[in-house]
């Protein structure tokens, strides 16, 4: 999670620097320009710098789809993600295509798409509409990376197409992404930042003094390591930030300040009753699996699940956090509690003293820092869990270090994670508010709102009884033995009509239908009876029981659904899920993934309406990033 | 103005429910060293790019600040680039709307007093949804120049045109200080500005901005007054709950985080039951006369104890009005008073004070936007209490961010 908020923190700030430095070279009057201006300026000043720097290739490209034609082939490509799926800087990053193979990329999917044909999967359409109906999302680029790999596709498809000699404008760094993102150079950076971060937190533990002091001696190690990440970050971002549009970094960024703004953030995570009580339950009532244990907690954060481990009887507790400020904190708080357990002396006397150890470092790395034989863990603790399960999960650390440190049939709390869904009606959304604001009509805020919430999932509180089909469940995750390759997932369920949704009367014989407006999605973690015999405890985030922090994560259609029970009329010729057809099910067909930039994670939803006379109707597949 | 108010980044409430958009993301923070990072790597970089003295004053002063910064004081800088974007988020607009005591008393103010929009050019400072600027119409005004900075501007655009109003609204998109209004004089401007703590992320200075560029000599200005006020509160159930939680966290000692808490000022309702003192007038701004600077004041302040209680928090809030109407016409966001988005500003005191009776707290509030982000604001709070059951005297330092 901690790379993530780094990106964040980073994102605006260091790509003016790297814009400034790019610029540099090329015109240092537009730094001095920039440097005034500090940031301060609004995005249409920063956007127009950009483009500015691409005029000079001032050409007309053709979308590699439609026949959109754009000046600036970045705004191409953005058009081309954001409308055609088509992601062509994730791609080349991804795949680490060089100059050669972008080439040929792009020819190769031209050459499709002059015959109608899908460029990832061979679909053969009609015509190029149906075509651009049907362009999807890539979720394994290496299955189809052969395709065009053939130097057939060195010739150019069009001729003279701008598009071929511009992708590569930013080649410099483009060439350094790729570079930096070869698996070899990206360890060895973060591997000696590791180090640097290792004898940092080596640091910590010989200085008796307060917690600042400790942060401020730290200070100084870390920059290497966070200059190192800048470098890094900085190429990717540079490429990612070019198809982010505005709202995107504004997104972004509100994010930033909620996460980061404050204490009481870190209060209100520890004053989640629903997030605690189900920890406690599940660390302090199963004393069997806890006495004398190993335990390892991934992400610490303040500490409170190492300390509930150490209280339960655990006999040594590794808690590893990436943040140094955190981990720092941590440390302070585990020394206040009189847990600590002091590496050196332990090692001296051969005596334990003390329980509890903070490393600073990431979960793959441990061993650099600490003495730890692989598989000697006895219980791995986390809370990895994000908004929607996935966002900026932590899931693939947890199960890294599942595989690295914890002994066979040894335990991962919590085991199970589950996402669940249900429909939504208008009461999920503030629609209603913007029909009449003090007697002026304001509904195109209304649509604008609707607008976003089909593209960006909103994680707030739905009411439960705002609900209008009963909730079914999407996807299980079973910790203790799922693959790292499975956290992207596809799964189909289906949504029936809620029945005891208060405004349906049970006693009218003709069901009025309700509009469901979209879904929503949230999710139950367990910490079963595999592991926890004494007491299982489940940790659930539905609308249904009390809220929690991670709210719920809400879906939006581009247009509302007409839901009904099976007693409803239908009308043969109104087309399913309008008011006079309404669906009796939903069939969803739902797949997250990681996003490719960073830790953001993309949401595609595919609906389907059946209607009580057997039709069906599908609607454009949506879909949603939540950065 | 909302000032990001239902957004994550507004101070936890004392109702102790997390804020529906509150990211989950516990101790990511940490990562706050990267802005510190990127200060200090900006504050190099414009030295070296520019040979401006008061840049290399400027990195001295940025690390000068940064020892005494704690592990929340970091991430400060970015804040103020985003505010304009942070405002077309809708959720905003839609709590600031539905804050009937200040949507009302403007529509009160205009509807009421037509005398004073009848055939007049009106400039409305940050317009928002353009809802002010649809009251003004509606009351006669000649024509009205709606500024509004973020993207809420195309939907005040729309919404204008839906109600039929675009041949007397003009929005025009873009900050104030940079757009060019097609008529040289204003008659009235209109805005609402304030923010928590009347200045946190406010708009003072773009409507005296406005103000000194295109208001006539005789023009109005709307509101016209402004005031902070303080009190003081017997607060044990919420200081427990807010502060003192970090001192048992489920049996454990997590107090070294609590002196960080201490130092944000908590926006949070307040019970008037609570009120142990009279309130004291700090500070009130003719936003007709007023120069920016008067923004950053230190004012005495004295407030005699009515009961025998205990004082855990200092309370600061605003009252506004319009002295330009036929009746007086305004609002106090005080604790007596009926709440508003913008509730009151809480100040937490280290210690607790055991006051009688007529015994009084002395001391001044200094107040002034911070030097690295001048949307933050920094509160200097210099106290002294010399009772029969304790004594104390103190300076705390708070941070609104």
């Amino acid at each position: 999670m901690d790379q993530l908020t780094k990106y964040l923190d980073k994102e605006i700030p260091n790509v003016e620097n790297f814009e400034r430095e790019e610029e540099e070279e090329e015109e240092e009057e537009d730094d001095a320009d920039e440097d005034q201006e500090d940031g301060q300026d609004d995005w249409d000043d920063w956007n127009a710098d950009e483009e500015e720097g691409e005029e000079a290739f001032d050409s007309n490209f053709l979308c590699l789809f439609c026949n959109s034609k754009y000046n600036d082939c970045n705004v191409l490509f953005n058009h081309c993600n954001s409308v055609h799926y088509f992601d062509f800087h994730s791609i080349r990053k991804d795949l680490g295509l060089d100059f050669y193979g972008s080439f040929k990329i792009i020819n190769y999917v031209r050459s499709q798409v002059a015959e109608n044909r899908c460029w990832s999967c061979g679909l053969s359409c009609q015509s190029n509409l149906d075509l651009q109906h049907h362009l999807h999302k890539i979720l394994n680029l290496n299955d189809i990376k052969a395709l065009w790999d053939d130097d057939k596709y060195l010739k150019p498809f069009k001729q003279n197409d701008p598009l071929l000699y511009s992708f590569a404008e930013d080649e410099e760094d483009d060439d350094e992404t790729t570079r930096e993102n070869l698996p070899f150079h990206a360890n060895q950076n973060q591997k000696n930042g590791m180090e640097d971060c290792t004898s940092a937190s080596h640091g910590y533990l010989n200085a008796a003094s307060s917690l600042e002091a400790k942060i401020e001696n730290t200070v100084e190690t870390t920059k290497t390591l966070e200059l190192k990440y800048d470098v890094q970050e900085d190429n990717q971002l540079k490429i990612a930030r070019q198809i982010f549009d505005r709202n995107d970094i504004k997104n972004a960024n509100e994010n930033y300040f909620g996460s980061y703004g404050s204490f009481g953030i870190h209060r209100e995570m520890l004053s989640d009753k629903v997030r605690m009580e189900a920890y406690m339950k599940a660390i302090l009532e199963n004393p069997s699996l806890f006495q004398n244990a190993a335990v390892m907690d991934v992400g610490c954060g303040t500490g409170i699940l190492s300390l509930f481990a150490a209280k339960a009887g655990a006999s040594r507790v590794i808690a590893v956090e990436a943040s140094e400020k955190m981990a720092a904190v941590a440390t302070q708080i585990v020394e206040d509690n009189g847990l600590w357990r002091n590496r050196k002396q332990t090692r001296e006397c051969g005596v334990s003293s003390g329980i509890i150890e903070v490393v600073h470092g990431m979960v793959e790395e441990l061993d650099k820092s600490i003495e730890i034989q692989p598989h000697s863990v006895d219980v791995l603790l986390s809370e990895w869990m994000g908004y929607c399960l996935l966002y900026e999960t932590m899931l693939s650390s947890v199960l890294f270090a599942r595989d690295r440190w914890l002994k066979p049939g040894g335990a991962i709390l919590p085991d199970t994670a589950t996402i669940l869904v249900a429909g939504f009606g208008v009461g999920g959304t503030s629609l209603p508010f913007w029909e009449n604001v003090y007697g002026f009509r304001m509904s195109c805020v209304g649509k604008e709102l609707v607008k976003d919430a089909a593209k960006a999932p909103i994680v707030d509180i739905v009411d439960a009884n705002d609900l209008v089909t009963s909730p079914a469940i999407l996807h299980t995750f079973d910790l203790a033995t799922m693959r790292l390759d499975e956290v992207d997932f596809t799964a189909r369920t289906e949504l029936e009509p809620n029945l005891h949704n208060p405004s349906n009367n049970s006693n009218s014989v003709e069901v009025e239908a309700s509009w469901c407006h979209g879904v929503v999605l949230w999710f139950e973690t367990g910490f079963t009876s595999r592991f926890c015999k004494e007491s299982p405890a489940v940790l659930s985030t539905s609308p249904y029981t009390p809220k929690t922090h991670w709210s719920q994560t809400i879906l939006t259609f581009g247009e509302p659904i007409a839901v009904a029970s099976r007693k409803s009329v239908t009308n043969i010729s109104a087309p399913v899920g309008s008011h006079a057809c309404p669906a009796i099910k939903l069939h969803l067909r739902l797949s997250i993934a990681r996003a490719p930039e960073h830790r953001s994670i993309d949401i595609s939803l595919e609906t389907t309406g059946i209607a009580g006379d057997g039709r069906k109707r599908h609607w454009p597949v949506q879909l949603f990033t939540l950065r | 103005m909302g000032r990001r108010r239902s957004d994550n980044h507004s101070p936890t409430t004392l109702n102790g429910l997390p804020q529906p958009q509150g990211s989950k993301i516990c101790f990511e923070d940490d990562d706050d060293e990267a802005p510190v990072e990127e200060t200090t790597e900006s504050s190099n970089f414009d030295e070296s790019m520019c040979d401006a003295a008061d840049d290399s004053n400027r990195v001295i002063e940025d690390t000068a600040c940064e020892p005494g910064q704690s592990f929340n004081d970091k991430d400060d800088k970015t804040s103020a680039d985003y505010y304009f974007d942070s405002y077309s988020h809708f959720g905003i607009h839609e709590e600031m709307l539905k804050d009937t005591v200040r949507t009302k008393t403007y529509q009160n103010v205009i509807y009421q007093n037509k005398f004073l929009f009848k055939n007049k050019v009106v400039l409305d400072v940050g317009a928002g949804t353009g809802i002010l600027s649809l009251f003004c119409a509606k009351a006669g005004a000649a024509h009205v120049y709606a500024v509004e900075c973020s993207h809420m501007a195309d939907m005040a655009k729309e919404i204008v045109e839906t109600n039929g109003f675009s041949n007397v609204i003009t929005v025009l998109k873009g900050k104030v200080e940079e757009i060019e209004l097609p008529v040289a004089k204003v008659d009235i401007i209109i805005s609402e500005w304030m923010g928590y703590f009347l200045l946190f992320e406010n708009m003072l200075n773009t409507v005296l901005y406005a103000r000194d560029k295109w208001l006539v000599d005789d023009g109005i200005v709307l509101p016209d007054k402004a005031s902070l006020h303080l009190t003081a509160i017997e607060d044990a159930d919420y200081k427990e709950d807010k502060i003192e939680f970090w001192n048992s966290v489920y049996g454990f000692d997590m107090s070294c985080i609590k002196k960080q808490a201490l130092v944000e000022p908590l926006v949070d309702t307040v019970d008037q039951n609570q009120i142990v003192t009279n309130c004291q007038l700090l500070k009130t701004m003719d936003i007709s006369k007023m120069a920016p600077g008067d923004a950053s004041f230190t004012a005495p302040f004295k407030l005699v104890a009515e009961r025998d209680d205990y004082i855990h928090a200092l309370v600061a809030y605003f009252d506004v009005s319009f002295t330009k109407c036929h009746k007086l016409t305004g609002f106090s966001t005080g604790p007596r008073s009926r709440s508003t988005h913008w509730k009151q500003t809480v100040l937490y005191l280290e210690d607790v004070i055991t006051i009688c009776e007529g015994e009084s707290i002395t001391g001044s509030l200094n107040v002034a936007p911070n030097k690295k982000n001048p949307r933050d604001i920094d509160i200097v709070l210099k106290y002294s209490f010399n009772g029969r059951r304790s004594t104390i005297s103190k300076t705390q330092h708070y941070k609104m961010r």
